[in-house]
């Protein structure tokens, strides 16, 4: 079930009026509603992953009992082991087998052997890089002592499945998301609003935004060879709003519907494209994952504590890693390497966290320096989305030659409504950066204004979202 | 939670009226089909596929025939894709039709397309393409806002209707159901769109068939209207490259059209015969004047016809 479909519209009033006025009584029955809510919500997808998602979720329930219980070491490795082992198969089976076949069979052909390539006809289940990761780090955290188990299995099975945030995440820690299960439900209209105003911003992102965007995007990107470097340059812009409305809106959209219930998720994008540098971009794209990652994966290799050699290694492993994450396609590992290589001058001059607070934190307007900065690490993140965006190597490069052609300067050879989009996306942007200092750009705008001009505020929204609203476009998380 | 819900519905009531107002605005400019579930039910229809929804224009045919048949004619045309004769196109039809009405005129539009699917088994209503499509799925086609069809079938997104009243306007459907459209909208010129056509064309060569059930159902349909008053088969005239893709396509056309008119007593007039050359867009589609001109043609051949 899509956010921006019609389903949605129908299913998640209907859930919310329940939760509230039949499930308040008691814990149990507000977190077992949630759990068939989700499973309504995943199934409507796909009702034969079902399985999938609780088989996922019973294994490291158990392991998590285990682990806790166990105070042998080698116990505790071997369930951690166990719920490392089938999530990671899980995820490795559905989602990598056939790119490790056809890698492989290429790499022998190439060496000059024969092989047949030998592929599964795998469907990939929506989410599951999302719910493998967030279960994995219950069970690493309850092995590195830092939670305790729960044996509240309703509760457990609800947290993995939670419906709003189930198939493109944030991917919550469940030291911040389960103990939420534990604590009954008691309406709060304040974040019942919020909530509001998050979705409403969200559905902006994602219906006005990305899928309009989208459009120019797939001609840019469908025949680049046959177009001029004016039609490739918004292409590629209009690619990283359009990944940013989508994921971003997707997150919204997630977080908004969880303050409705009564949950708070974390933040999943804190305004990535007014980075100054490449290192603040990482800490304000994709949030959950990327701490994800530098929590399970960069510390325990030893982050920065060894030598220069070690962490640069690390970096790099982390930054290929998390591009793999994103699909099993050589493009998305060239794009994690590519922000390796950017992220890594910075890190060696010891200028990776020189960029920590909000720019312009005090100022309505970014100094030019400031500006320059943004707009020089909008260009490099853009160059990436490329790679990110095309379906193959040769392709990327081929686009990213076209766009250094004196075609640049032609007249962009697109539908007339292109201008109508870049003045959408400078709207978009100018309230993205009047919102800046918040969690969403329109959390607390225009709060002190006259009334009327708030809900005016709202009104607009809601009235771009019904009128640019194109056929039910999915997610682009949804596929990773 | 009162509050919360209060405050909900209120504000949901603005945005919701605007949209119903947008709507409202949609004349036409902003989707080829729309109105024509919109519009009241109709005593006289005009029926086909692309050629038909742009070359024939009710308002001429009702300058001579209006006196003759006492109805209006609506012209209830789609494309090749939505509406070939079928147990799809029959019953919208017999929707958009005035129950009561019994001296209505019909002018049936055939070509070999109309009676061909591009399915593996072109005789299996079942699997027929236009299943899936909004003739089908569409219940009411004739109320004043049409939900189903501005929630599922609407081509564009809405703002396209606001658009459309600050930009010049390649196409229009008529109130009438006739679909204006001005060459102006392809940009390129009469030859290079005849070409894409021809090669559009000859493509759907090697995947539509002829399909006996689909001509049973334009005998179904010609019965039906046969209660509803006079009935008129029309194939439309062409350009000489498209002529030959149908003819390859259905040899026996106009023998089967000539069969019909017979069995059913009906007029069937082949316009592809005539001497007149009228002017196509893209080889398929009628020009503006020709389009007017046809009409009246059509309609001083239905005339004589009743003589």
């Amino acid at each position: 079930m899509l956010f921006n479909s019609f389903e949605f519209l129908l299913f998640f009033p209907l859930v919310f009026l329940l939760f509230w006025f039949v499930f308040q009584k008691n814990l149990k029955a507000q977190n077992s509603f949630i759990l068939l809510a989700s499973y309504v919500f995943y199934g409507w997808w796909d009702w034969r992953f079902l399985g999938l998602i609780a088989f996922s979720s019973l294994v490291d329930y158990i392991c998590g009992l285990k682990i806790g219980a166990a105070e042998d070491t080698f116990k505790r490795k071997v369930y951690l082991g166990i719920s490392l082992g089938v999530n990671l198969g899980l995820l490795g089976f559905f989602k990598y087998f056939n790119f490790f076949i056809d890698s492989t069979v290429q790499m022998i052909n190439t060496i000059g052997f024969q092989a047949n390539p030998y592929s599964l006809q795998l469907i990939l289940p929506v989410g599951i890089s999302f719910y493998t990761f967030q279960t994995m780090s219950y069970t690493i955290d309850i092995y590195r002592r830092k939670m305790v188990p729960t044996k509240d299995a309703v509760a457990f099975f609800a947290y993995v499945s939670f419906f709003p945030q189930l198939v493109a995440g944030p991917i919550e820690r469940a030291a911040n998301l389960l103990p939420q299960f534990f604590k009954k439900k008691v309406f709060d209209y304040g974040l019942a609003m919020d909530g509001m105003r998050q979705i409403l911003w969200g559905l902006f992102m994602k219906v006005v935004i990305a899928d309009n965007c989208a459009v120019f995007v797939n001609q840019a990107f469908n025949n680049p060879e046959s177009q001029p470097a004016s039609n490739l340059l918004i292409g590629a812009v209009f690619f990283s709003f359009q990944i940013y409305g989508d994921f971003g809106g997707y997150s919204n959209i997630a977080i908004g519907t969880g303050k409705l219930l009564g949950f708070n998720l974390m933040q999943n994008f804190a305004f990535p494209y007014f980075s100054r540098d490449i290192a603040e971009f990482w800490r304000r794209w994709h949030i959950s994952l990327s701490t994800w990652f530098r929590d399970y994966v960069y510390i325990p290799l030893g982050g920065s504590k060894g030598s220069k050699y070690q962490s640069l290694r690390n970096i790099l492993i982390i930054f290929l890693v998390s591009g793999f994450w994103h699909g099993a396609n050589w493009t998305f590992i060239i794009w994690g390497g590519i922000h390796a290589a950017l992220f890594i001058p910075l890190y060696l001059f010891g200028k990776n966290r020189i960029n920590i607070g909000i720019v312009s934190q005090n100022k309505a307007l970014p100094s030019f320096y400031e500006l320059g900065q943004m707009l020089v690490t909008f260009s490099l993140v853009t160059l990436g989305w490329v790679f990110f965006r095309s379906p193959d190597i040769i392709s990327a490069v081929g686009y990213i030659q076209g766009l250094f052609d004196m075609s640049i300067f032609q007249k962009p050879q697109m539908d007339i409504r292109v201008y109508l989009f870049i003045i959408l996306v400078l709207i978009f942007m100018m309230l993205e950066w009047g919102g800046r200092r918040e969690e969403f750009a329109i959390q607390k705008m225009a709060f002190h204004k006259p009334i009327l001009i708030r809900y005016g505020l709202y009104y607009g929204l809601v009235m771009a979202v019904f009128l640019f609203a194109r056929k039910e476009q999915e997610f682009i998380y949804f596929q990773f | 939670m009162n509050r919360f819900l209060v405050k909900l519905f209120i504000f949901s009531f603005f945005p919701l009226a605007t949209l119903y107002g947008v709507f409202l605005l949609e004349n036409g400019t902003a989707d080829p089909f729309y109105q024509r579930f919109t519009t009241p039910k109709q005593e006289a229809l005009i029926l086909g596929n692309s050629k038909a929804a742009q070359g024939i224009i009710p308002a001429v045919l009702d300058q001579k025939l209006f006196q003759e048949f006492g109805a209006k004619i609506y012209n209830y045309s789609f494309t090749v894709y939505n509406s070939p004769y079928g147990p799809v196109y029959l019953e919208s039809l017999t929707k958009k039709l005035d129950e009561n009405s019994k001296s209505g005129y019909f002018v049936i539009t055939v070509d070999p397309w109309s009676i061909a699917s591009d399915i593996n088994d072109p005789d299996n209503p079942d699997k027929f393409e236009e299943n899936g499509r909004f003739l089908a799925k569409i219940d009411k086609v004739n109320s004043g806002q049409n939900f189903t069809y501005l929630f599922d079938w609407f081509s564009k997104s809405y703002y396209e209707i606001l658009l459309m009243k600050l930009k010049p306007n390649f196409s229009k459907l008529h109130s009438d159901g006739w679909f204006e459209t001005t060459a102006d909208m392809i940009g390129t010129s009469e030859p290079e769109r005849r070409k894409q056509m021809v090669d559009f064309y000859n493509d759907y060569l090697t995947k539509y068939r002829y399909s006996e059930k689909r001509f049973k159902y334009l005998q179904k349909t010609i019965e039906f209207l046969q209660t509803k008053g006079s009935v008129f088969l029309v194939r439309l005239p062409l350009h000489q490259d498209i002529l030959e893709i149908e003819n390859e396509l259905d040899p026996d056309f106009d023998s089967r059209m000539n069969f019909i008119s017979q069995q059913y007593e009906i007029p069937y007039f082949e316009f592809n015969d005539s001497k007149i050359k009228w002017q196509f867009k893209d080889g398929l589609h009628m020009t503006l004047e020709s389009a007017r001109d046809f009409s009246d043609h059509l309609s001083k051949e239905i005339l004589l016809s009743r003589k």
